[in-house]
Formats: structure tokens, C-alpha cells, sequence
């Protein structure tokens, strides 16, 4: 679409892209990677644990309490 | 868990890896990451934008499982009446159907387990049993289609809510990738 700006797309050429844009993704390496990443297939318990955990608050140390920053600090799950 | 439910399914029906799908559907617009050149004075504060007419939306259902398989798409178009064969060009055994927004509906989805029994290559009947991985979307989750998918010989496991970012295997890795080639297509 960005190399062909200003063309009107009509409902069967969409169709027809997208059609080509999922065969194009649906590899079957593709697929086979995505079951085995999320763990459903072969069943792994663990697949998740390394993922990046949820923001956390933190304050800098070293300021004085009423003015202390606010920071965003992201850590890793250990196993 | 939903890791414990999982495997006292797999435990329950003793699946193949060609057993476990996954669904899900995606939406496509036309018109998206096309903007056209404008030129403009230098300086200028307002300049506008152009782009296509078309804001044309349509939905596809998709089908994966763990071997690589997928199966033809189902592709919901805007609109009453089926006009056109719109899917001429499309792959081999795809379906279509309109519906007014466009957006998949309890009424639509009950069609879904006989395009997936009349697709699945290695067949289907109630004593050889697929498992089917999707989310809790609320069209999914009605007696008569789980009724239906039973008596064809689908089990369906719905995700946990909030967790397909991670969990749905469509999610995951395909349709980022799908979103990554639209852009480079043609339109």
C-alpha cells in the first residue's frame, strides 16, 4: 500500500492482498514457532517465564523525600 | 491454570499435534499507509492530508495448527447482499459473507464449524476429535455453535481473558507478520 499511494482499492483487490498478505505469513514455520512460543504445543509450563514482567515504581535514592522522582524501572522474572 | 486445563484436555483425548488449531479473525482496511505527497508553501501551518476514498473493512477468518496447516479463509465483507463473487481471486476453498459492520456475530460464527469440518485435511467425525484454541470473544461462546462443534467432533478451549498477547499462537507471531506484509503489498 505505501508504494502505491492515492490508488483506490476495491473490495475484491482487498480481498485479493489480503488474501496474499496471510499466505505470506501463515509459513508454516511460522506457525509451528507461535504454538511452540506460547507453550500450548508441545505443553511447556515455563514458556512464560521469561517474558518482561509489569512496570514497576521506584524512587531514586538519595532525594529528599517530599521531592523524591518518580521512575519506571523494568526488570527481568528470574527462573 | 490454564496450562492445567490444557493438559487434562490433551490427557482427556490423547491429540495429535495435526488435532490442535487455532483461531482467530483479523481486520483489514483499505487506505491505511498510503498517504500521497502534498505540496505546500514553506511555512505553511494547515496542510492537509490526502487520502484514498476507499475505507473499505473486512474481516478474516483464520485457521492454524501446530504442523503448519491452515485451512481456507472466511472473509466477511460490509454490506446486505452479496453482490460479486469478491473472493474470485483468492485461495482455493475460501469462503465469504457479508454482514453490515463487517464484524463477526453469533449468528455468523454458527456457520464457522461446517467451514472448518468441510476444510480439515485430515478429516473429522465425532471419534476423531480437534481441538480448537480460541478466545473468549462473546460471538463465540454460544450453546447452539458448541452444541454444533460437539456433534461435529470439535472441542473448543477458550484463553484466559487478557492474555492472547501471549497465549494465542495467531497472535503471537502470524498476524504481526500478516500487518508487516499488508504494508508492502500493492493497494
Amino acid at each position: 500500500m505505501a508504494k502505491n499511494p492515492g490508488v483506490e482499492v476495491k473490495r475484491f483487490e482487498l480481498a485479493e492482498l489480503a488474501s496474499k498478505a496471510v499466505k505470506r505469513a501463515l509459513t508454516p514455520s511460522n506457525i509451528k514457532a507461535s504454538f511452540k512460543r506460547t507453550g500450548i504445543w508441545p505443553l511447556n509450563y515455563d514458556s512464560l517465564m521469561h517474558d518482561t514482567s509489569c512496570s514497576q515504581v521506584f524512587h531514586v535514592d538519595g532525594q529528599e523525600e517530599g521531592n523524591a522522582q518518580i521512575g519506571v524501572k523494568v526488570q527481568e522474572v528470574d527462573d | 491454570m490454564f496450562y492445567d486445563t490444557l493438559s487434562s484436555v490433551y490427557d482427556k483425548h490423547s491429540y495429535r499435534a495435526y488435532h490442535i488449531w487455532n483461531y482467530d479473525e483479523t481486520g483489514l482496511q483499505a487506505g491505511r499507509n498510503c498517504c500521497m505527497w502534498v505540496i505546500a508553501k514553506r511555512g505553511s501551518e494547515n496542510v492537509p492530508k490526502i487520502l484514498p476514498k476507499s475505507r473499505e473493512w473486512i474481516t478474516i477468518l483464520c485457521c492454524v495448527n501446530e504442523i503448519g496447516t491452515s485451512i481456507p479463509g472466511f472473509y466477511l465483507f460490509k454490506g446486505k447482499n452479496q453482490l460479486k463473487n469478491y473472493i474470485q481471486n483468492c485461495e482455493p476453498g475460501a469462503c465469504m459473507a457479508t454482514h453490515p459492520h463487517a464484524w463477526m456475530t453469533k449468528e455468523l460464527f454458527l456457520s464457522w464449524p461446517f467451514h472448518f469440518a468441510a476444510s480439515v485435511p485430515s478429516g473429522i467425525s465425532p471419534n476423531n476429535r480437534h481441538l480448537l484454541i480460541l478466545d473468549g470473544h462473546g460471538s463465540h461462546m454460544v450453546v447452539q455453535t458448541i452444541e454444533e462443534a460437539n456433534n461435529l467432533g470439535i472441542d473448543l478451549l477458550t484463553l484466559p481473558t487478557h492474555t492472547t498477547h501471549r497465549l494465542k499462537p495467531l497472535d503471537v507471531s502470524v498476524f504481526g507478520a500478516r500487518c508487516m506484509n499488508g504494508k508492502e503489498s500493492r493497494g
